[in-house]
């Protein structure tokens, strides 16, 4: 009996060591961690392996010993350096390698601009992201890129789950954060396309901070309040983002500064005075940038500015009763967002806009202008321009889906087939960059202070992208592959049985018919 | 050349008269065939980069037992010693064992296509990265295939051969998540010389010439290992 087992014991061993394999590399194929549990897994199995390998002597014995007195260290010798010869072909390749990139979306390629940038590089450059494990991988990539295009960048990757004080110590607040470190100086990331990261490595290899001027004078929001309706928590925002924040007011100064990188008009409520309004279009019509916020019934001002621009500003409150907070429809909430630079990050995250107005564009667009929509409501809302009573009046009120933001662009800003003749013929014409928003609430203290909200994260993404240089635009956003696919329960159905029984099944059949034949 | 392409026929007429190649290609196709169908289904993505990236492990348990009887067999049954006085040369006899495990693996991978046709079918796939995945697919298996084939040099036991083969592959795998443990230039050996770490980029859809070149040298290593093994057996 005990003679039997004993026989069997390779067998096993064997048998366990293969199965706690299996299950090692099953968890690690699940969990796509290789941690300790995983790691004490692998090791019982190669042990066990190696226990059920160790009953079969004479064979290893064979493999270790050997008559290899005279011919082995002949063959010991050509195997050095056969080997020697492989490993430098492979030193050789790791500096000289060269990359074909296969994905529809250049996913792989860094743009010139950003090259550009990372060859200015003087010193060493930290870059520390923290995300969940397990959610990064697009990113890794990027990184990666970033690494092989200079060698003064560095990367790592924290989980802040599991290193809480490494979180602590950058003081963290939301997952996907990359912090960039660079003599001494630290730029924060939280979008993660390769604009985001190359306009941040930018803006602490400049010299000079960008400023954002906050119009003043005519009921704006006012950037010092810390109180509800305030704004000093878009503020302290753009300040973290490296920005330089000052309240302009037009009448006192005459004219936007030059050093104006943006200008804030949130949510003028007042007629401005003519000089004023000549300043402000003379901004624009000089290739300023300009992030708008009007509200319904605001600034006459404002509104005649933007028509300029062919940009309509609703005449009415916008009432979304499909997506609101519930029974208040003036107070449109938005969790669709359309793809661009400045929302691309914001998938399946929630902004309120309480009190909004709808934007739209007149047929004809002077030229060079392009414009494209943000967000909108859904289909059920319509523009209330009587709002006494909060009901769909046919002929009166607009229908939905109702624009309540737009992007406005004059000149050519996607990526050019040859940037350097382009360059000469764009370089004159001014490149007004304009955020248009049909609300200023948005940005108030009460709700960009709001944990569950985007409406801070909107704002910032807004002014990054208007303070964003010309060449840097045209990076754009890398749209993820389309390839999004829906099946109905039948097709799931066939799915699974046709690859997983079916083609197998086959095998089995034709293996059958092979057997059969000989026989 | 000829003698090689006499070699393959032969081994690969061994291989597909013998159950246990049916066995193993139906059982990689249910494994795969759950991953893909599970992927497809869960994501809604119609891409093969995840189902590329668990392939590559259920290759790993399988191409040992592809590899196992290569030279192991003949040494069993004594076999070995007619091919090696026979007028063909070692480096002949290793290449048409490893080209018949090739073309057992194409085979197997070529199957594999249904399921392109079905995300094609139902969706639109990216061409790209099912072209680059293939190719790693490919390159890893065959480099899977030459480590078995090399430690079925060394024993005339299959088993003994195959978890030989299972024991470095796993330790090829997982030596980049070991890197940790040791000193910096260290790991950045240990983690080229991963197995996993070559695999990663190419189902994404970028070929870089760096994995490549660690594949092809792996499979010549071991073609050059076990030719030297084979011809150490004349002295041995």
């Amino acid at each position: 009996m005990l003679q039997r087992v004993s026989n069997r014991l390779p067998a096993i061993a064997g048998g366990l060591g293969a199965a706690s394999l299996v299950v090692g590399l099953g968890a690690y194929l699940v969990t796509g961690q290789f941690d300790r549990q995983v790691l004490i897994l692998l090791a019982i199995g190669v042990a066990l392996l190696l226990i059920a390998a160790s009953y079969y002597p004479q064979e290893l014995l064979a493999m270790l010993r050997g008559r290899s007195v005279r011919y082995g260290s002949n063959t010991f010798a050509t195997i050095v350096i056969f080997l020697a010869i492989l490993s430098l072909i492979n030193f050789y390749s790791i500096n000289h390698s060269y990359r074909w990139d296969l994905t529809a979306s250049k996913k792989f390629t860094l743009s010139q601009q950003t090259l550009n940038i990372l060859n200015k590089l003087q010193a060493p450059m930290k870059l520390t992201a923290f995300y969940a494990s397990g959610t990064s991988a697009d990113y890794e990539d990027l990184l990666k890129q970033y690494k092989s295009a200079s060698d003064k960048i560095d990367y790592q990757f924290i989980d802040p789950d599991r290193m809480p004080a490494v979180a602590r110590q950058y003081k963290i607040q939301q997952y996907g954060t990359t912090v960039i470190e660079y003599q001494g100086k630290r730029q924060d990331v939280t979008g993660f396309g390769e604009q985001d990261l190359t306009s941040a490595i930018l803006k602490l290899t400049s010299e000079k901070t960008k400023k954002i001027y906050f119009l003043a004078g005519h009921g704006e929001l006012n950037v010092d309040s810390f109180d509800g309706p305030g704004g000093a928590q878009i503020k302290q925002a753009l300040q973290a983002e490296n920005y330089d924040v000052t309240v302009l007011n037009l009448a006192a100064k005459g004219s936007v500064p030059d050093d104006a990188d943006v200008l804030v008009v949130a949510g003028a409520k007042n007629q401005f005075l003519d000089d004023e309004k000549k300043a402000l279009k003379e901004y624009l019509d000089k290739g300023g940038k300009a992030l708008i916020m009007v509200d319904p019934h605001g600034s006459p001002s404002v509104t005649e500015v933007l028509k300029d621009w062919g940009i309509e500003v609703g005449n009415g409150v916008a009432v979304d009763p499909a997506s609101s907070i519930a029974n208040q429809p003036q107070v449109p909430v938005v969790m669709q967002y359309n793809f661009n630079q400045i929302t691309k990050d914001m998938t399946q995250q929630m902004t309120m806009f309480p009190l909004a107005t709808s934007i739209t564009v007149q047929k004809d667009l002077p030229k060079g202008e392009t414009t494209a929509p943000l967000f909108q409501t859904t289909d059920k809302a319509w523009l209330e321009t009587d709002q006494k009573v909060i009901k769909f009046d046919e002929g009166k009120d607009v229908r939905g889906p109702l624009t309540l933001a737009m992007t406005v662009q004059m000149g050519e800003t996607s990526p050019k087939q040859n940037p350097q003749s382009a360059a000469k013929d764009e370089a004159q014409k001014p490149k007004t960059r304009m955020v248009v928003i049909g609300n200023s609430a948005f940005a108030s203290n009460d709700l960009a202070k709001e944990p569950a909200l985007a409406n801070k994260h909107l704002f910032t993404n807004a002014v990054n992208w208007l303070a964003e240089d010309e060449d840097l635009i045209s990076i754009g956003p890398k749209e993820p592959a389309m390839n999004q696919t829906f099946l109905t329960g039948a097709q799931e159905s066939f799915v699974f049985y046709s690859s997983a029984v079916f083609l197998p099944l086959l095998v089995i059949i034709a293996g059958v018919a092979v057997w059969w034949n000989r026989r | 050349m000829r003698n090689v392409l006499t070699l393959t026929e032969k081994e690969l007429r061994t291989y597909f008269v013998s159950p246990l190649a049916y066995v193993v290609i139906a059982a990689f196709l249910v494994v795969t065939g759950v991953f893909f169908a599970g992927i497809f289904i869960g994501s809604h993505q119609a891409t093969m980069e995840y189902t590329f990236q668990n392939m590559s492990v259920i290759l790993l348990l399988v191409s040992p037992m592809l590899a196992m009887r290569l030279l192991s067999e003949e040494q069993r049954s004594g076999t070995i010693e007619l091919l090696l006085t026979s007028p063909v040369r070692d480096i002949e006899v290793v290449l048409g064992k490893f080209f018949a495990s090739l073309v057992f693996l194409v085979t197997m991978l070529g199957l594999t296509l249904y399921y392109v046709l079905l995300l094609t079918r139902f969706g639109s796939p990216e061409a790209g990265p099912i072209l680059s995945g293939y190719l790693g697919i490919f390159l890893l298996g065959a480099a899977f295939l030459a480590i078995g084939l090399f430690t079925s040099s060394l024993t005339s036991n299959q088993v003994v051969a195959a978890f030989l083969t299972i024991a470095i592959l796993l330790v090829l795998w997982v030596l980049d998540a070991l890197t940790s443990m040791f000193g910096s230039s260290a790991s950045a050996v240990l983690s080229y010389l991963s197995l996993s770490k070559h695999i990663s980029d190419l189902p994404k859809g970028l070929i870089d010439t760096k994995d490549l070149i660690y594949f092809l040298s792996l499979i010549v290593a071991c073609i050059f290992l076990t030719t030297r093994s084979l011809e150490a057996r004349r002295w041995r």
